[in-house]
């Protein structure tokens, strides 16, 4: 345990000798302030170093013990740097900021404790920082938000897309001099809200029996998403507060000095939590024409001209006057309407009010007319959103006639110019059809066109075709190879060919005249051997063939039968006597031998 | 004898009459042109669809898409239209009146592509054999020399290339012409909702502007699955959809 406390004693001995040239201190500004009221807690680091400017490090969080009853809210930092040159020595300092507002519901002392936290690796530790709560009083000084502060009027309740003004009031007391403003923050993620105008409207009003300086801005706040929408608004102003002690015990009293030599102070103002219902818009009777115009409108409708020529324009201009969201109206839509072709419209809008709520919005349709005669005008339909009756109004204006007569314009013809000065003048033979006539004109010869087929990749046609192809190409493939094979391979064009004389030789050999059977018999046992040994035996005697069967592994069975046939056409070549049952012995006996070789 | 001659003459009369009668009877196209120019377009356009059903003629289809565009039924002209310039591609007059109706209807007008013109240069099955026909050629020129083992010609080297250049040029002509089978127009004068599956109860995926093209992605019952011009995709029903090559 000694040794534990020796190690810790020595840590902290040389973290503190390494981070020498680094204070700091805590404090709250101010340090005495009335119930609900907002005070600063102020953790201060300065860093100083001869040699080269220190570099910050920035502290996100602070490890400050809790304080029961003390709300600590909004951290945020701030850093400064400065140098002193002393007789030629620099010596650079930073000093950072960690500024978090502390507010206590209840009166009494509030004391933040030292506490230690991490900065460089080392370890510093924050002092000690009490705060003061009193409760207020008639005669008590006023506090902070009372003397200053931020209100903004906006509606309970809004639909999507309804743009609405509201105004921020910044409150400053007669005895608070306003030094500056930073730029407005919102919280305000449910909608689009316009820039915090550069100039405000000044005036004064007594507000709880104390009179303020009120700086006013109008903003247009537009929701973009239903449901409970929060609004909050954030200005943090520059501000010399009145000081009691100066101006209470002074005989000059407070005043010019007071004012130009006091000391300003930085606080963050925000308005009052609030809530906005934002509704979506009903779709029960919503017409068809609406295209998101939420407010309280009147339409004029009119046209230049009633009377024109064939493809010269003429304009229809509608005129929407009242007050809502003029920002997101658009033009009616136009229906296509015959005889008249149309483009989308130019707008110009004339404000009535600083913030575009109520003026005027013009559009203006170009419409030339394609043929000539009576023609009307499109029917114009313009429906918006009334918030205060909940309801959705639609306007609707009767069509305009125009008289259209055809139009003067030369027509553009394609004869040839003719050159010479003293010629004619050209006469136009022809004359150019307007769309709308060209569509007046029939075919009037019919003729036969092109068969419309659908599954052409399945019909039969496509299917003989490729058939057909791929029997050609195979048979003619197949030709091929044969034919290269037998002008190449010698043993099979022998064997090619003594099949097609084996064909031959084995249908004589069913004549009934023994003469004629024996000598094709042996033709085709000779033929047959032929094939089997791929060698010429076509005039070989049975000793040779013998030869040739035993090479090849022909049975001795069938060698003896052949020998047998031999015999027996030697026989009866010879003898010239045979019957005829013998003769259908020797047949079935040459079955036997072909089928075996 | 007189009373044969008799009977004769009136045989030969009731002939003549007859014949007279059937030359001086018009065919539908003609009552239906007649019927338009007297702006009776009801009449013309039942006339032009007899005409249709006794022969299909682009003129017929071309008319009874004017009707159709008289009688306030764009949707249907377009469709009429589109058929007929299937049926005669290079026809000029077709082709502007059919942008005319688009633009009329909102929907886009431009010149056809130079690929589509190419393509229908030639009627789809004329493509498909001349496809066909190449890839063969092209297969034998390649395989039976090498069969053969003979040197390849000049003669057959010039086949070969020329088959080559047809399969070039028809498989892409070819596809382009399937594929402008495989589609269809809105016929109706209202805007038609596209829905996720093929059911009027499902959800609307997405909407299609009368007269507007649209390829056949599938089909199931009563409904097809289309691709829009606009991108939009989702099941239509037949009702109100029409293929080309219906």
């Amino acid at each position: 345990m000694q040794l534990r406390n020796a190690f810790l004693i020595f840590a902290l001995f040389t973290t503190s000798t390494l981070i020498a040239e680094i204070r700091v201190s805590a404090r709250f500004e101010p340090a005495r302030v009335a119930v609900g009221s907002t005070s600063q807690y102020i953790v201060e680091i300065v860093e100083t170093d001869d040699s080269k400017k220190p570099a910050a490090e920035r502290i996100t969080s602070l490890p400050i013990p809790s304080e029961g009853g003390l709300t600590l809210r909004n951290g945020r930092t701030s850093n400064s740097q400065s140098t002193r040159i002393t007789n030629g020595v620099s010596e650079y300092s930073i000093t950072q900021q960690i500024i978090i507002e502390a507010v206590s519901q209840t009166a009494g002392n509030f004391t933040i404790p030292a506490y230690i936290f991490e900065y460089k690796g080392g370890r510093l530790q924050a002092p000690a920082a009490t705060l003061n709560v009193v409760e207020g009083s008639a005669d008590a000084a006023p506090t902070v938000d009372e003397l200053i502060f931020l209100q903004a009027n906006a509606p309970e309740q809004l639909y999507v897309g309804q743009t609405t003004s509201i105004l921020l009031k910044l409150y400053v007391s007669s005895s608070v001099t306003l030094r500056g403003l930073n730029p407005l923050e919102r919280r305000a993620d449910g909608f689009t809200v316009s820039e915090l105008p550069e100039e405000s409207a000044e005036s004064v009003e007594m507000f709880k029996g104390r009179r303020y300086r009120v700086y006013t801005w109008s903003l247009m706040i537009t929701p973009i998403s239903a449901g409970p929408q929060t609004l909050d608004f954030q200005l943090t102003v520059s501000a010399q507060m009145p000081d009691e002690r100066n101006t209470r015990g002074s005989q000059f009293g407070g005043g010019l000095f007071d004012n130009f030599f006091g000391r300003s102070e930085r606080f963050n103002l925000y308005t009052p939590p609030t809530q906005i219902d934002v509704r979506t818009l009903p779709t029960e009777g919503k017409p068809k024409s609406f295209s998101g115009a939420i407010g309280n409108f009147t339409m004029e409708v009119t046209s230049d001209s009633s009377s024109t020529r064939v493809e010269e324009p003429i304009m229809l201009s509608i005129k929407l006057s009242g007050s809502g969201n003029f920002d997101r109206i658009k033009g009616p839509e136009m229906p296509k309407t015959k005889g008249w072709r149309s483009y989308k419209p130019e707008f110009t809008f004339e404000p009535n009010d600083l913030q575009s709520l109520k003026g005027m919005k013009r559009f203006d349709y170009v419409f030339i007319p394609e043929k000539a005669g009576s023609l009307k005008l499109p029917e114009v339909k313009f429906s918006y959103f009334d918030p205060k009756t909940e309801k959705y109004v639609e306007l609707s204006a009767p069509t305009i006639s125009a008289e259209v007569t055809p139009s003067s314009r030369p027509v553009m013809t394609t004869a040839a110019t003719l050159t010479e000065e003293n010629s004619a003048p050209a006469i136009n033979l022809s004359k150019a059809l307007s769309p709308e006539e060209l569509l007046n004109t029939l075919d009037y010869r019919p003729r036969k066109g092109r068969q419309i087929e659908k599954n052409l990749l399945s019909s039969p046609w496509f299917n003989y075709l490729n058939s057909a192809a791929f029997v050609v190409l195979t048979a003619s493939g197949i030709l091929i190879y044969r034919g290269k094979r037998l002008h190449q391979n010698a043993e099979y064009a022998l064997a090619h060919q003594a099949k097609q004389a084996l064909k031959v030789t084995v249908k004589e050999a069913q004549s009934n005249d023994a003469a004629v059977f024996y000598r094709s018999a042996q033709d085709a046992i000779r033929l047959a051997a032929s094939v089997r040994v791929k060698r010429n035996l076509r005039s070989a005697d049975f000793a040779e063939l013998e030869v040739s069967f035993k090479q090849s592994q022909v049975t001795n069975e069938v060698i003896e039968q052949v020998r047998s046939l031999f015999n027996e056409a030697d026989n009866h070549r010879f003898s010239g006597r045979i019957h005829s049952a013998d003769l259908q012995q020797a047949r079935t006996q040459l079955n036997t031998i072909l089928k075996a070789l | 004898m007189n009373s044969f001659y008799r009977t004769l003459a009136l045989y030969i009369l009731t002939a003549i009459a007859a014949f007279a009668a059937t030359s001086e009877t018009e065919t539908p196209f003609q009552a239906g042109v007649e019927a338009y120019q007297n702006a009776e377009y009801e009449i013309a356009e039942a006339q032009f669809i007899a005409a249709l059903t006794l022969n299909e003629t682009a003129a017929a289809r071309h008319n009874l898409g004017l009707a159709h565009f008289q009688l306030n039924a764009p949707a249907e002209a377009v469709w009429q239209l589109e058929r007929a310039q299937l049926l005669e591609p290079f026809n000029a007059g077709y082709r502007y009146k059919l942008e005319a109706v688009r633009q009329e209807l909102g929907l886009f007008a431009g010149s056809a592509k130079w690929y589509t013109l190419a393509s229908a240069a030639l009627p789809t099955k004329t493509w498909l054999t001349l496809a066909t026909v190449s890839f063969w050629l092209l297969l034998a020129v390649s395989i039976l020399p090498r069969l053969s083992d003979t040197k390849i010609s000049i003669g057959l080297k010039t086949l070969r290339a020329i088959s080559t250049a047809a399969l070039i040029f028809s498989i892409p002509s070819l596809w382009i012409n399937l594929r402008l089978l495989q589609t269809g127009t809105i016929t109706t004068d209202q805007v038609a909702s596209l829905h996720a599956a093929p059911a009027s109860a499902a959800p609307q995926s997405g909407t299609a502007r009368p007269g507007e093209r649209a390829r056949i992605l599938d089909q199931y019952n009563h409904f097809y699955k289309i691709e829009t011009e606009g991108q939009a995709t989702g099941w239509i029903s037949k009702d109100v959809f029409r293929p080309l090559a219906d």
